[in-house]
């Protein structure tokens, strides 16, 4: 693994069932809505080639199942992500109040090398309904307090937004990959014990 | 206890007489009790390792002039043989005088000692333990320190390596316990491992440890040997830690009942064992396997079997094989695999006849033949049976037995379905939402038809069809859609479940429509989820088919709710079931196919992961390795297993392996899954990454087809066409049919199943831990060794099913009496003689939501708050502890105090009582609630304790309870969930009333008791908060007296009070020197006695010894550790 220039981006996709994450997934790689998706188990994914800064660059996308019962499983899929995206519906305030746990899982089942700047992506998506209940603002206010998140709102379903919101995660997801290659040079054993100090601080983080 | 005389001849060989009398002897064993010395450790060696284990104590009968001594009477406790003694002492002994010679005498002993014998036999010969058996559950109860309800199961002997020595011994396998004890000149080897803290068992060969069984803990491993039955103990220990793994999975079966049924059935063909417990233990197992085998309801109890022949109609010809009889069905199995299986069900039994000489010229002379008619007109012939008579008078028996709302199916037909309730069940979906079929494809399913019309023409229909080879054949090729609900039904076994519970999905339906769960919310969101590509999903009548179906269930089981994945699996059962069968189908996946699969925690999914990645590493060894470097398994099971491919499958091949899936069990989907691993073998190996992996395989996949269906999508297809649904089944049977067997998946299962759950405890244990740092009270070993106290506390509560949990920790769950055991043992504050009063107090603090349960949280607060805290929030817990609402009036008056603890009280109370006319209010009627909370925890009067009218605003018992815990990580119970907690921020407490104060008072008297200084400076800061009090409600009272108390608590020190950061920041000196300085003052005049909060705190933190007392940061260990040596003893040598 050391020796690839890395051309290939790792992102999951996290959060309740029911926000639109298979839909938004489908929106950016085959540029189409239907509302005839079954419900993700386990998880499924996807990949599409963009260019970021002239780079040519391979994003596998990943998609994830949201019932709760299914979060602590999520393991498997997390390992070796580039980028995460968070999604919530704009609508279900409960998706909104959510985003903190799926984030939290996430950096302790991936343990990435450095949690604080790890890319995060929060995507708040059906704003093409009418009945919304999650502010833009509030929004927001809890990505700011978080190490300054970038924050999108999305329709999967009229396109608004999701060519930006991914294009933004690859771009995210590069520049911590450029970072990370200093690691590679190190041989495995280096970078596991990388990641064990990374969550141990992150333990002590928490705590405040 | 009374045993028949027996003669011994030598007395003291190795007893110890304790009394003797002119004719009788009552002794102690050597080693028992007080004697030491060589001689008594070398019987405790004897004991130990020989199987004798005589009961301790015994009496004996002599007469003066003979060397024949007899045995009376044994017992294994001093008092009982006392009893013994006592009444041979009133009753045999004055008739003994007025004998002539001491044979008479010898005789009458016996005689009498015989004559009571034999009456009390008659009383317990209902006792299933032998004698020999009770004495060693003594034993292992004494020796393990077990508590009284824990059940010895069996005991063998065999050995323990410690270090490289063997160490002979017993050990003892109990309901939730292994242990092992030796004994050998002195040097005592004792160990205690719980079952749910096995991570693994095996049989092992290795040089260091032949032939031994090993037994891995998170805490090390252990090896035993040298068993006499190593294959029986091994079973017995597989099958009691996995009893301990399903009560953690499934918290409903949290205890665990004998099942005196079972015992009484299968007596006579299982030889006698010396405990009842592993009678009923052997009868589970094989009651478990003969369901498994014949797809019955899981509780089915098999009574007995017996070797016959079944005459077979459609080949002629009678095959051997066993018939297997439970309470409710008839079972046949032929000898030769898969030629023929047979399910009768009692219920449908018209008669049953002995039938003369069976038929064919074949049978050997005057074998016993039955026939078997149903109902429906259809006879079955079972010949060569040994015992006819016997077996007809046991289904005559059986049949009697049946209830009699099920009995006789005949007089049943289907109820015309009301549609009172708004619904009428759907028929098949498939039937309503036609898809259209090209004629190819409609003469394939007509052929089909027609040749399953054929085969059941010979085999029958329905339940008692024989399962035949030619059967298997036609199902691996695909059942005609058709056929498929009626055959799904009949295969799986659902058809039985829902004759056993007519009218039951009527009821579920009505009644979870009408309710509002979370489950129901959850449903609702997957429902046009679920299979969209169908039209019957299209529209309203599939989609409130399918709620129907899974909310019903979602009730039914509430250990699974709903979880994502059955609704797929619903909506295809809804295509071709009529409702009610398709529910009972789902009822039969969820629970005997796949069981665990979909509870809360996705138990079963995981386990059979593990399964499937063992069977991959003993079929395609060289994909295994590439496969777990790729991280592949925990990939591919989730979604194959859970939607049984559904998902991953187009549709119409999907279908076909549940066909096979319903007629052979799980076997199938890891038969499937191996085959599509293997056939993709090279492309896999050369996969350098996850994705590349999973995208080869999605491929694969999506390229099988059926080209005796119709698809269902309607899109054109992309992927590349790569097999044949009906090839790939094919080669599946034929590759891994015979090598992977459901017994085989069974029994790994069971090694699996330890491994899965252990880990889910720890990571719930490392996320409950990780909860409760952030209290920042208590360290992480403190905390560590606390959850692994809780843990064993908890094992011998039932534990309460939980929906859903706000936080880790929730899951721990401790009520009143189990918080007791645990706040006693570990904080300083419960040593004294209020320890009781203290921890009840300290409870109901702790206590949210009333309901007389606290989390893991709960307690690590209230012991971290008792030994960490700083001065300034201890005091102030205490302070809100004794605050009304939350402590009512009732509860002043101690009730479960020793008396000491009340003269205390008394004393406290007496001592500054200051001859007021305020009468301290009568002990009775008060004393409730305190009680409540010790009882069963049944939630308490709100009215009495919501809020509380001191002082000029409300206080709330929660705003109460903020205030006394203020300054945790996030205020109250949950984080986030704003309500408990809030009460803008800090909370506040009330002005204690005198009483109230009396108490905290006293409690505080108690906790400095055994430090003279710190006790005077209680009692000083306690003068002056009385003083205070007076002062509060007298303001008219001289001035002086006033002034002089404030010059006191001025004097003693200026008081830095450093209180929370939460607000009550208020310094309490101006309060006091203003003439109205409470609050309570200002609009009562009169004045009530009170004390504030900041009163109290200032006051006592200006007392420095008080402080530094109250700054002692104590650590628990300590006492963690002397718990654990009272709990469980590791290995003490």
């Amino acid at each position: 693994m050391s020796s690839r220039k890395k051309a290939l981006l790792k992102v999951i996709i996290l959060g309740d069932s029911g926000v639109g994450k298979t839909s938004l997934m489908n929106q950016f790689v085959n540029k189409k809505f239907s509302n005839q998706y079954k419900a993700t188990i386990g998880a499924d994914f996807l990949t599409k080639e963009v260019i970021v800064d002239d780079r040519i660059v391979t994003m596998q996308i990943w998609d994830t199942a949201g019932q709760e019962r299914f979060q602590s499983l999520g393991v498997a899929f997390y390992r070796g992500a580039d980028c995460c995206v968070l999604v919530f519906d704009v609508t279900a305030p409960n998706t909104f109040k959510s985003l903190e746990s799926w984030r939290d899982e996430f950096l302790i089942q991936a343990s990435p090398r450095d949690p604080d700047n790890f890319p995060f992506v929060i995507l708040g998506n059906k704003i093409d309904l009418d009945n919304r209940a999650v502010s833009a603002k509030r929004a927001q206010q809890w990505c700011q307090s978080k190490n300054d998140i970038p924050y999108f709102e999305t329709s999967a379903k009229e396109a608004v937004n999701v060519e930006l919101a991914f294009q933004t995660i690859a771009r995210n997801a590069l520049a911590q990959e450029t970072e990370a290659e200093l690691y590679n040079e190190f041989p495995d054993q280096i970078k596991l014990n990388a990641n064990d100090n990374g969550r141990n601080r992150d333990g002590d983080n928490c705590a405040c | 206890m009374w045993v028949k005389p027996q003669e011994i001849f030598i007395k003291t060989a190795l007893w110890d007489s304790d009394e003797t009398t002119l004719y009788f002897v009552l002794q102690r064993r050597k080693g028992h009790g007080k004697s030491k010395g060589f001689s008594s450790l070398l019987v405790g060696t004897l004991d130990s390792v020989r199987d004798t284990k005589p009961a301790p104590y015994r009496i004996l009968h002599q007469t003066p002039n003979s060397e024949v001594y007899y045995v009376i009477a044994t017992a294994l406790t001093e008092p009982e043989i006392r009893q013994d003694w006592q009444w041979l002492f009133d009753n045999v002994c004055p008739t003994l005088h007025s004998f002539d010679t001491e044979e008479e005498v010898t005789e009458f002993v016996c005689c009498k000692i015989n004559s009571i014998l034999a009456t009390e036999q008659e009383i317990f010969t209902e006792d299933e333990d032998s004698v020999t058996y009770k004495n060693v559950d003594y034993e292992f109860h004494e020796r393990f320190r077990m508590p009284k309800d824990e059940k010895l199961v069996c005991y063998y002997s065999c050995s323990y390596w410690k270090g490289k020595m063997p160490r002979q011994g017993w050990m003892y396998l109990s309901v939730h316990y292994m242990c092992f004890y030796s004994y050998i000149f002195g040097r005592k080897t004792s160990i205690k491992i719980r079952w749910a803290d096995v991570t693994e068992l095996a049989k092992t060969n290795s040089l260091l440890f032949p032939d031994s069984i090993k037994v891995v803990t998170r805490d090390g491993e252990h090896y035993f040997t040298l068993f006499l039955r190593k294959n029986e103990t091994f079973a017995l220990m597989q099958q009691l830690a996995n009893i301990a793994m399903k009560q953690l999975i499934d918290d409903k079966s949290g205890s665990f009942n004998i099942d005196k049924d079972l015992l009484t059935k299968l007596s006579k063909n299982v030889p006698k064992k010396p405990s009842f417990l592993k009678r009923d233990l052997d009868a589970r197992k094989q009651s478990n396997l003969f369901t498994l085998r014949f797809r019955l309801p899981q509780n089915e109890k098999l009574d007995g079997t017996e070797e016959c022949t079944l005459w077979t109609p459609y080949n002629k010809r009678h095959n051997w094989g066993r018939l297997y009889l439970s309470q409710n069905f008839i079972c046949f199995e032929s000898r030769v695999r898969n030629l023929v299986r047979l399910i009768i069900p009692l219920r449908n039994v018209h008669q049953v006849e002995r039938a003369d000489s069976g038929g064919t010229g074949s049978s050997s002379g005057d074998s016993g033949s039955i026939l078997i008619t149903t109902a429906h007109h259809t006879s079955f012939l079972f010949g060569n049976i040994s015992d006819r008579d016997f077996l007809v008078h046991k289904i005559s028996e059986l049949l009697a037995k049946l209830p009699n709302d099920v009995y006789r199916e005949k007089a049943t037909k289907v109820l015309a379905q009301s549609d009172v309730d708004g619904w009428t069940p759907q028929p098949p979906l498939m039937t309503l939402f036609r898809t259209h079929q090209t004629s190819p494809i409609k003469q394939i399913q007509q052929k089909k038809e027609k040749q399953w019309e054929d085969h059941m023409a010979e085999v029958g229909r329905g339940v008692s069809m024989y399962q035949t080879t030619e059967g298997s054949e036609l199902v691996v090729n695909g059942i005609p859609e058709l056929l498929r609900g009626e055959l799904w039904s009949v295969f799986s076994g659902s058809i039985l479940q829902k004759a056993q519970n007519k009218g039951l999905y009527e009821r579920l339906v009505n009644k979870a429509l009408s309710t509002k769960t979370q489950a129901n919310d959850e449903i609702e969101r997957d429902l046009h989820r679920s299979l969209p590509e169908h039209r019957a999903f299209q529209n309203d009548v599939g989609i409130s088919a399918l709620r129907r179906v899974l909310c019903a269930y979602a009730l039914k089981n509430p250990q699974i709710g709903y979880c994502q994945a059955m609704n797929i699996v619903a909506s295809v059962l809804l295509i071709y079931c009529p409702e009610e069968q398709a529910f009972w189908l789902l009822a039969t996946i969820c629970e005997t196919l796949l069981p665990d699969y979909y509870n809360t925690r996705v138990v079963g999914a995981l386990v059979d992961q593990g399964v499937l990645e063992e069977l991959t590493e003993v079929h395609l060894p060289e994909l295994h390795a590439k496969l777990d470097e790729l991280g592949m398994m925990k990939m591919i099971s989730l979604s194959w297993f859970l939607t049984l491919f559904i998902s991953v499958m187009p549709y119409e091949c999907a279908v076909n392996v549940m066909d096979c899936f319903f007629y052979d069990g799980a076997k199938v989907i890891f038969q499937v899954t191996l085959t599509i691993l293997d056939i993709n073998r090279e492309k896999l190996l050369k996969c350098t990454e996850d994705g590349q992996a999973m995208q080869v395989l999605n491929d694969y996949l999506q390229g099988i087809y059926n080209e005796e269906a119709m698809a269902l999508s309607t899109e054109p297809r992309t992927a590349e066409k790569t097999i044949k649904i009906q090839e790939l089944i094919y080669q599946s049977y034929r590759s891994y049919g015979s090598s992977v067997s459901n017994e085989n998946i069974e029994h790994l299962r069971l090694k699996h199943r330890l491994r899965v759950v252990r880990q889910l405890e720890d990571s719930l244990e490392k996320n409950t831990l990780r909860a409760l740092q952030q209290d920042k009270l208590l360290e992480l070993n403190e905390l560590q060794e606390l959850l692994s106290a809780i843990r064993e506390e908890l094992l011998w509560a039932k534990r309460v099913p939980c929906e859903r949990l706000e936080a880790p920790y929730e899951s721990y769950r401790l009520d009143y009496t189990q918080f007791k055991t645990l706040f006693c043992a570990l904080s300083p504050w419960a040593k004294g003689d209020f320890a009781e009063a203290i921890t009840a107090r300290m409870f109901k603090l702790m206590d949210y939501d009333d309901d007389g349960i606290v989390s893991a949280r709960g307690l690590s607060v209230a012991l971290g708050l008792s030994v960490r805290g700083e001065a300034a929030r201890r005091l102030r817990a205490l302070y809100a502890a004794h605050a009304p609402p939350l402590l009512p009036r009732r509860d002043l008056m101690p009730t479960h105090f020793t008396d000491t603890g009340e003269e205390l009280a008394a004393d406290a109370i007496s001592f500054f009582d200051s001859a007021d006319d305020e009468v301290i209010p009568e002990p009775g009627p008060l004393q409730r609630s305190i009680s409540e909370v010790c009882g069963d925890g049944t939630p308490m009067d709100k009215s009495d304790s919501e809020t509380s009218q001191i002082g000029p605003t409300y206080f709330t018992v929660e705003s109460v309870r903020a205030c006394g815990l203020a300054g945790l990580a996030s205020g109250a119970s949950t984080p986030g969930a704003g309500g408990a907690g809030g009460a803008g921020g800090g909370g506040a407490a009330p002005p204690l009333p005198r009483d109230h104060f009396l108490q905290l008072l006293a409690v505080l008297h108690d906790l400095t008791q055994s430090r003279p200084q710190v006790y005077e400076a209680v009692v000083l800061a306690g003068t002056l908060l009385l003083q205070l009090g007076e002062l509060n409600h007298r303001p008219q009272l001289d001035r002086e007296i006033s002034q002089d108390s404030l010059f006191l608590a001025a004097a003693a020190k200026q008081p830095e009070v450093q209180l929370d950061p939460n607000g009550n920041t208020t310094e309490p000196e101006p309060e006091i020197r203003k003439p109205s300085p409470s609050p309570s003052k200002e609009t009562e005049p009169e004045g009530v006695w009170s004390i504030t909060l900041e009163q109290f705190l200032a006051t006592m933190l200006s007392q420095p010894a008080l402080e530094e007392f109250f700054n002692e940061k104590v650590s628990i260990l300590p006492e963690l550790e002397l718990l654990r040596q009272r709990d469980r003893l590791q290995s003490v040598s």
